[in-house]
C-alpha cells in the first residue's frame, strides 16, 4: 500500500509536470491526480521539489536503461549507436509524458534538476566515444565535439517535445544517426547508414500485403 | 565605535532626483532601459522562478507604478528583455555573418562573435541561455526561433557553396546548433562563459566537418588553435 502511494503520486507528478510545466505545477494538482491525502503526500515527499526529483529520476532510469540495453545489443559501435538511438526516439514517442517532463521540465525545476541532467547527458557522451580499436570508427574527434552531438541530438528532440511533435523523433534516426557516427566513422560509412536507415523506415511504412 | 551612517547612494544608472533639465521621452525611455536591465541582473542572481516583480523595481530603482505603466508583469518584463538581448545578439552575430566571404569564414566570424557575446554578458547569457528555458511556453517558443535563425544561416551558407550532393542531411544544420548551445548552456550554467572564445577551435572543427569533410575540417582545427594560443600569448604580453 505504501510503495503504492508512492508510485501513484510520482506518475501525477509526472501528469501534473507535463500538462501545466513544472513552475505552474500545484501540490493540489498532484494529490487530486493521485488521489492521496495532503498528508500522505507529505509523509512520503517534503515539497514540490523533492517530488519531481524523485519522478524525474525514475524516467531517467527508466530511459537509461532502455537505451543501455539496446545499445548493449548491437555487436559493433556502428550498430550499438544505431540500436540506442533508435531505442531512445522510439521510447520518448511512445511517451510522451515521459518526453515531456525528461526533455523540457527538467530544464524548469531548478539547480538540483539541472545537475542530475548533466550527469545524465555524460552518461550519453560516454556511449557516443567509440572503444580502441573498433574496426569503423577510427577516427576521433575533440572531447567538446561529443558534447556537442549529444547536445544537437537533445536540442532536436526538444524542439519536436515543445511543438507537440513527439511521435516525429523516430523518422528523425537517419539524419540524428549520421550526425553522430560521421565525426567516428568518417563520410562514407556514415552516409551509408543513412541510408540503410532510410530504407528500413521506408520499409517499415509500407505494410507487407 | 558605531560606524558613521551611510549616506543613502544612488546607483550610476540612476537618474538624479527633483528637476533634471531632461526631457520626458528620455526619463521614459531611460526608466524602461534601468527596467530590462534589472531583469537580467534579478533574473541572473536568483533564476525566472524565483524572481518577483518587486526584486525588480528594487534594482531597478523605479516605483512599482512605473514598472506597471511599462510592463504587465514578471512574464512580459521578462519577454522584453528577452527580445532585447536577443536584437543586440542577433544584429551582431549576422553582421559578422555578412562581413566575411564563404563558408568557413562565415561561420567562424559569427560563432565567435557569439561566444564572445555569452563571454563578455555573464548575466545576458544567465537571462537567455538557462533561464529561458524555465520561463514558460512563450519565452521557449521565443528561444526555438532564434535557433532555427541560427540554424538557418548555416544551411544557407553551405547551400550556397557546395552541390546539393555534397550536403548532409538537411537536419544537420539544426542539430549542430543545437550541440553549440549545449556546450555554451553547461558552461553558463557552472559559471564558465568566459571560457567559451577558447572552445572555439573544437566548436568550428564540429560544425565544419559534415559540410566540408575531415581533411578541411582539421586542418582549420589546427589553424585556430594556432591562432588561438597566439591570441592569448598576445593578450598575457600586454597585461605583464
Amino acid at each position: 500500500m505504501v510503495s503504492n502511494q508512492r508510485e501513484r503520486i510520482l506518475d501525477a507528478v509526472l501528469q501534473a509536470a507535463s500538462q501545466s510545466g513544472y513552475a505552474a505545477m500545484r501540490i493540489e494538482d498532484v494529490i487530486a491526480i493521485a488521489g492521496v491525502s495532503r498528508r500522505t503526500f507529505y509523509d512520503h515527499f517534503a515539497n514540490k521539489e523533492e517530488a519531481f526529483l524523485a519522478a524525474y529520476e525514475l524516467v531517467l532510469e527508466q530511459l537509461l536503461s532502455g537505451v543501455t540495453a539496446a545499445f548493449a545489443s548491437g555487436e559493433s559501435w556502428t550498430s550499438r549507436v544505431r540500436r540506442g538511438l533508435a531505442a531512445f526516439l522510439n521510447l520518448l514517442a511512445s511517451e510522451p509524458v515521459l518526453a515531456q517532463v525528461c526533455v523540457v521540465e527538467a530544464l524548469a525545476a531548478g539547480p538540483r534538476a539541472l545537475a542530475r541532467r548533466t550527469e545524465a547527458m555524460e552518461a550519453f557522451q560516454a556511449l557516443l566515444q567509440p572503444p580502441k580499436g573498433d574496426a569503423l570508427a577510427t577516427s576521433t574527434a575533440p572531447p567538446v565535439a561529443v558534447e556537442a552531438i549529444v547536445g544537437g541530438i537533445y536540442e532536436v528532440i526538444y524542439s519536436r517535445v515543445t511543438t507537440q511533435r513527439t511521435e516525429e523523433l523516430p523518422s528523425l534516426l537517419p539524419s540524428l544517426l549520421h550526425t553522430a557516427l560521421l565525426p567516428f566513422v568518417g563520410a562514407e560509412v556514415a552516409e551509408a547508414e543513412y541510408e540503410r536507415t532510410m530504407r528500413t523506415a521506408a520499409e517499415r511504412a509500407i505494410p507487407a500485403s | 565605535m558605531p560606524e558613521p551612517p551611510q549616506k543613502k547612494r544612488r546607483r550610476e544608472s540612476q537618474l538624479p532626483a527633483g528637476r533634471h533639465g531632461l526631457s520626458r521621452q528620455f526619463v521614459i525611455s531611460n526608466q524602461r532601459e534601468r527596467i530590462l536591465a534589472a531583469v537580467a541582473e534579478v533574473c541572473s542572481a536568483s533564476g525566472y522562478v524565483a524572481m518577483s516583480v518587486e526584486d525588480i523595481v528594487v534594482t531597478s530603482g523605479v516605483s512599482r507604478r512605473t514598472f506597471y505603466d511599462n510592463f504587465r508583469g514578471k512574464q512580459d518584463v521578462y519577454l522584453a528583455a528577452y527580445d532585447e538581448v536577443t536584437k543586440q545578439l542577433l544584429t551582431r552575430v549576422y553582421s559578422s555573418f555578412e562581413e566575411a566571404e564563404g563558408l568557413v569564414a562565415k561561420v567562424r566570424d559569427s560563432l565567435l562573435t557569439f561566444l564572445t557575446f555569452i563571454a563578455d554578458e555573464p548575466a545576458f547569457a544567465d537571462m537567455c541561455i538557462v533561464e529561458v528555458m524555465a520561463a514558460g511556453p512563450t519565452a521557449i517558443e521565443r528561444r526555438n526561433a532564434t535557433m532555427a535563425a541560427f540554424a538557418e544561416l548555416i544551411a544557407q551558407a553551405a547551400a550556397a557553396e557546395l552541390p546539393k550532393s555534397k550536403l548532409p542531411p538537411a537536419l544537420t544544420a539544426e542539430t549542430l546548433v543545437g550541440g553549440i548551445y549545449e556546450v555554451v548552456y553547461a558552461r553558463v550554467l557552472q559559471g564558465r562563459g568566459d571560457e567559451l572564445p577558447g572552445l572555439l577551435p573544437d566548436l568550428l572543427f564540429s560544425v565544419l566537418l559534415p559540410y566540408v569533410g575531415r581533411d578541411t575540417a582539421l586542418s582549420l582545427l589546427k589553424n585556430e588553435r594556432r591562432r588561438s594560443k597566439l591570441a592569448t600569448a598576445a593578450k598575457h604580453a600586454s597585461h605583464s
